[in-house]
């Protein structure tokens, strides 16, 4: 068996909710406190554009996206009734702003230059093929599996925190997450499944 | 325990987390097949996990705080009080700055720009049609914006800004709240209107600000519109309820459009079109 060693790096991996520990400033804001109402809609920015870039694969879409989920968390702050964690709330309006981003995009025309992955990996160093790789086998996931896959190993949700951010059972996101994780692992080490395939 | 046949997806997945059943481990241990998908997983995961994804682009956080806080009633906000401005004159000016800069150069330069239709002529430049506003309607989201702005370019681009006729009927018919009633457009060219394009050109006539600043001293983030960006589009528009200007640029790389809110320069949106 190959070990694989994981050395966490400073600043990076599973996000860490800031808006959880902003619950005086959630209060402020909901009160009329104009200057709180904007230091949590920045915390919930933060929270919200890595999930909207990691499920819809572009930053401008993602921005757009996040953009939305922001208009939602403003709107909606002064209802939220507080059964879940605020973070969740905003993953869950991250989530849905993301996927209605990718609808619109299907029916939005792109005025854009062309930029083929190949030549952008050819022409990066190695940690940027590897991360343009990684998005690139992240967006050939459809997108329940996708969304599943991003808040458990991007944002390190739990799989209860999952279900009520996608409002599904928990079986459906253990199952999500593991057929994510295996279409994912097929594309980015396919020896490892290959040697798998052949020697079962 | 021994775990008959290999393990499946879900167990795979377990021992990913740490959860998984002892038996499932036990297996995962001698089996040479699911020991090496399972070491696959790990690395996958691991990728995943340390992977950061790109920070936002600047100024699209303050972009997308000053359109939720403009789409909220909140007794807060303060009223800028500030009566809209004449963009007209502010662009005409801009756009015959540009033109003496470019007249310098011989070569409308965008910056970095390798796009073939971002370089023209000064005469182009100081000539332009794009200080001509266009009304893009009630607009809800920066979508609208981005689709009403590609409209009202297309319109232009296709009728070369020569006749009279609104480019209302263009607009309007195509499923969108968005619709672009003050481009210029002749009827004839309307009816003859498809898709809009998906590749639209940016129109030969833009203008070129040497910095992204717009009249009353409103100014555009640098990381938003980029100095030297090419002025596609000015239009008039009511942003989530709010009188506003959108502005599309060329900014040598993409074509972004941007909402202003009328009273106060507060940035409402952004997006790529």
């Amino acid at each position: 068996m190959v070990a694989v060693l994981v050395v966490p790096r400073p600043g990076v991996g599973p996000l860490t909710p800031p808006l959880d520990g902003m619950e005086a400033l959630v209060e402020q804001a909901r009160a009329g406190d104009r200057r709180a109402l904007e230091d949590v809609l920045r915390a919930a920015y933060d929270l919200a554009y890595p999930v909207c870039l990691r499920v819809v694969g572009s930053e401008a879409d993602a921005a757009d996206a996040a953009q939305e989920a922001l208009i939602s968390v403003a709107r909606g702050l002064g209802r939220f009734d507080g059964r879940s964690r605020l973070s969740t709330w905003v993953y869950r309006i991250a989530v849905n702003a993301s996927i209605d981003e990718l609808r619109r995009r299907k029916r939005r025309p792109v005025l854009e230059l062309p930029v083929h992955h190949a030549a952008l990996v050819a022409a990066a160093p190695d940690h940027v093929t590897d991360r343009l790789d990684l998005e690139a086998a992240l967006l050939e996931l459809p997108l329940d599996f996708r969304a599943a896959v991003v808040l458990r190993d991007v944002c390190g949700l739990d799989y209860a925190e999952i279900a009520a951010v996608l409002s599904i059972p928990g079986g459906t996101v253990r199952s999500r997450i593991a057929r994510g994780r295996s279409l994912l692992a097929g594309r980015l080490s396919p020896v490892a499944d290959d040697a798998a395939e052949e020697q079962s | 325990m021994t775990h008959p046949g290999h393990l499946s997806d879900e167990e795979l997945s377990d021992l990913v987390d740490g959860t998984g059943r002892p038996e499932v481990a036990d297996h995962a241990a001698a089996c040479a097949a699911c020991s090496s998908r399972l070491d696959g997983w790990r690395v996958t995961v691991a990728r995943l996990r340390l992977s950061a994804p790109s920070p936002a682009p600047a100024g699209a956080r303050e972009a997308a705080v000053g359109a939720a806080l403009a789409a909220v009633p909140f007794p807060a906000l303060p009223e800028a009080g500030r009566r809209r401005r004449q963009w007209a004159a502010g662009l005409a000016a801009a756009a015959a700055v540009a033109g003496l800069v470019v007249a310098g150069t011989q070569m409308v330069g965008i910056g970095h720009s390798t796009h073939p239709t971002a370089t023209r002529t000064a005469t182009q430049a100081a000539g332009s049609s794009t200080t001509d506003r266009v009304r893009l309607g009630v607009l809800d989201s920066p979508q609208a914006v981005g689709t009403a702005v590609q409209r009202a370019l297309s319109v232009r681009s296709l009728v070369g800004g020569s006749s009279s006729a609104d480019a209302s009927s263009v607009a309007a018919g195509r499923g969108s709240g968005a619709v672009a009633s003050g481009a210029q457009a002749t009827s004839g060219a309307a009816g003859g209107v498809g898709p809009v394009p998906a590749t639209a050109a940016v129109p030969a006539t833009a203008p070129v600000l040497a910095t992204p600043a717009l009249p009353d001293g409103c100014r555009l983030p640098g990381s938003v519109v980029p100095a030297g960006s090419a002025l596609l589009l000015a239009g008039d528009a009511v942003y989530r309820g709010v009188p506003a200007q959108v502005y599309a640029f060329w900014t040598g790389h993409q074509a972004v459009a941007v909402v202003i809110r009328q009273a106060g320069c507060a940035l409402l949106a952004q997006t790529r079109i």
